[in-house]
């Protein structure tokens, strides 16, 4: 993706993404998982264990279906397994590699509103990462013996409701500021 | 529940595609016209909620806890166009910044979760409201999860009978709607308790607050 | 009691927020953590609580790890955002969260106690999140005082609270039996409070340890640390610098 721009790159990647969906080869797309490690350059073991971490828990339960179904009817679906779990493999492997190499508030330059609500958008998501974060390292902190489920209820209403909280307060704010600023002028 | 990339066949997807397309922008549409300018910063702070809400852990019996949606708070609060656009862009913000969740997946994720869940939310509190507000707001939470993985169940159900081999053979998802349904509903009927239980204490606290759409 | 062997964190992958901090907390010490925003002083203290797991080095807690019903009873840290410590639908069954889980018979008389210590009383049966930020502080510390603890951890203990009820709590403090480890920016209620004083750079870096008030007359350190700036102004029209810090003056 070298020279190339943001926005280029995610117009690329959207191109690229359904293309294993129109093949039904394992050969051919254990091929493309190879090319695709080969392009990704020196990330590209760790982009390779994110993906496979990413899918194991969807992907080894549909496959454990199938094995035990198969066992049953005394006939393993192997072509199905590899065919499905190469598609998938790819796939999110091309998400991680994009989402590695590209940064998407770049690649939404020249749309001023998408990049404008996925900024703030973003910004406040973090806000609200820590801030859960805080209430689940809190909620250890204190809870000296196992939490009943009471409690456990008791406190995902809190987060939700702090949750809410801020994102009326911020949205009230975040209007203010850039009414301040001009933004809404014409 | 996210469907990921590569277990919807094209037949699925890009039809969702479409459909999905036109149900944004009669979204979008919708709320130019009711709203003003504070349109933005509230999209992004509710696209932002509804990321956040993801993160809360709902606890379940037996120990176990599950991730909120949090679909039935957002729309009994802030309307089913907000609603949609602001899990449309969760499901898409996680897609390209995370990795999480699929992009060839994400109309039919936007339209189940997004909108199916949000109009379902609304609908059946405007059906029950009359004979018992916190019962409405329980029943829209719990429908509102039920439905969205009745959804995706089915669209993953009929996987192998839109794209399969001459022989028969699945080419995407594997499992029929015989074990998709009961797969998904029974786990989903428990989850939405538990959101049920977290709607209505969030319902009543708005109410307090006075907030409202 | 506390010991930290050459611990290692960082939040995010390859960024460390603590690099290699060594420190021991005797028992009935009153320590002051000092240093400017960002140099990982809240962090330093959820792995004093056990709270995260360092990616090397190691946590104790007299002699284990940081962790289990005993550590918890013992070991109390109050964050500095404190509606995050709230859940429960009323002041009084905040304050007896901690008492309750631990069947203490004298639940009721604790809250009593703790809540008519910090003017909460008339708030009681109010749900927390309708307080304002100073009234949630007050809350979360009754919560904590009310189990007894034996080391107290405070995170910006004076951020939200009035000066009568910081006042309140370094007399409380100080008083008390308990091990005490505040983290603070504020010189003031750090010459007031401890008599140890750890000084932490950016990176989590230990640059001092010993006597409050040789800390915080050293302004060479307390400028690296960040919590002294250089000042300019203007005398019969000579310009001139010198380092300044604002809310300590010495006297």
């Amino acid at each position: 993706m070298a020279g190339m721009t943001a926005r280029h790159a995610l117009y690329l990647y959207l191109a690229v993404l359904p293309a294993p969906t129109f093949v039904h080869d394992p050969a051919l797309l254990a091929l493309g998982l190879l090319v695709a490690l080969a392009l990704a350059g020196a990330e590209r073991w760790r982009i390779l264990k994110r993906s496979l971490l990413a899918i194991l828990a969807f992907n080894l339960s549909v496959s454990l279906g199938v094995v035990l179904v198969g066992l049953w009817r005394g006939h393993v679906d192997t072509d199905w397994l590899l065919l499905a779990n190469l598609r998938v493999l790819l796939m999110v492997f091309l998400g991680f590699w994009f989402v590695a190499r590209v940064n998407l508030l770049a690649a939404l330059q020249g749309w001023p509103t998408a990049t404008l609500v996925a900024t703030l958008a973003l910004g406040q998501a973090r806000a609200f990462a820590r801030l859960i974060r805080d209430f689940r390292l809190a909620f250890a902190s204190r809870s000296i013996v196992k939490p009943r489920l009471l409690d456990r209820r008791r406190h995902a209403g809190a987060q939700a409701v702090a949750l809410l909280d801020k994102a009326q307060v911020q949205s009230t704010e975040v209007a203010l500021a850039m009414r301040s600023r001009g933004a809404f002028d014409a | 529940m996210h469907i990921p990339d590569g277990f919807l066949s094209p037949q699925t997807y890009l039809p969702a595609a479409a459909i999905a397309v036109g149900a944004w922008a009669w979204a979008a549409r919708g709320l130019r016209s009711a709203l003003d300018e504070t349109l933005i910063p509230r999209l992004a702070m509710l696209t932002a909620l509804a990321y956040g809400l993801g993160l809360v852990m709902l606890p379940l019996p037996g120990g176990t806890s599950g991730h909120t949606l949090g679909v039935a708070i957002i729309a009994l609060l802030f309307g089913l166009r907000l609603a949609f656009l602001a899990y449309s862009g969760v499901l898409l913000l996680q897609a390209l910044l995370f990795g999480a969740g699929g992009i060839t997946a994400l109309p039919v994720n936007a339209l189940a979760m997004g909108l199916a869940g949000s109009a379902t939310a609304i609908a059946m509190f405007r059906l029950l409201k009359p004979l018992h507000e916190s019962v409405a707001v329980a029943i829209a939470a719990w429908a509102s999860v039920i439905v969205p993985g009745a959804l995706v169940a089915g669209v993953l159900g009929i996987q192998p009978l839109i794209a399969h081999k001459p022989d028969g053979t699945p080419l995407f998802f594997p499992f029929g709607l015989e074990i998709t349904l009961p797969a998904v509903l029974l786990p989903h009927a428990l989850i939405g308790i538990g959101e049920a239980a977290l709607t209505l204490l969030v319902w009543r606290y708005a109410r307090m607050r006075k907030w409202r759409a | 009691m506390l010991e930290l062997d050459r611990v290692r964190f960082g939040w995010e992958e390859g960024k460390s927020v603590i690099d290699g901090l060594s420190l021991k907390i005797r028992e009935g010490d009153k320590v002051v953590i000092l240093g400017a925003n960002g140099c990982g002083k809240s962090t330093l203290l959820k792995l004093m609580n056990g709270l995260i797991t360092p990616q090397s080095g190691s946590v104790s807690y007299r002699g284990a790890a940081p962790k289990g019903r005993d550590f918890r009873a013992e070991c109390a840290l109050l964050f500095q955002h404190p509606e995050a410590m709230l859940f429960n639908p009323t002041v009084r069954a905040e304050i007896a969260y901690g008492p309750r889980q631990l069947e203490l018979p004298d639940t009721d008389a604790r809250v009593a106690h703790w809540a008519e210590a910090l003017q909460l009383s008339p708030l009681l049966d109010q749900p927390p999140f309708l307080l304002s930020g100073g009234e949630k502080q007050k809350v979360a510390l009754a919560a904590l005082l009310a189990i007894t603890p034996k080391l107290l951890l405070l995170d910006e203990p004076s951020a939200s609270l009035d000066p009568a009820t910081v006042g309140w709590l370094i007399d409380t403090l100080l008083d008390s039996d308990m091990t005490v480890v505040a983290a603070t920016h504020n010189l003031s209620l750090a010459a007031e409070l401890g008599s140890r004083c750890l000084v932490l750079g950016s990176g989590g870096r230990l640059l001092y340890d010993g006597p409050v008030a040789a800390a915080l007359g050293n302004l060479a350190l307390l400028e690296e640390a960040h919590l002294a700036h250089r000042h300019k102004h203007r005398h019969d029209g000579t310009l001139h610098t010198h380092l300044h810090v604002h809310d300590w003056d010495g006297s």
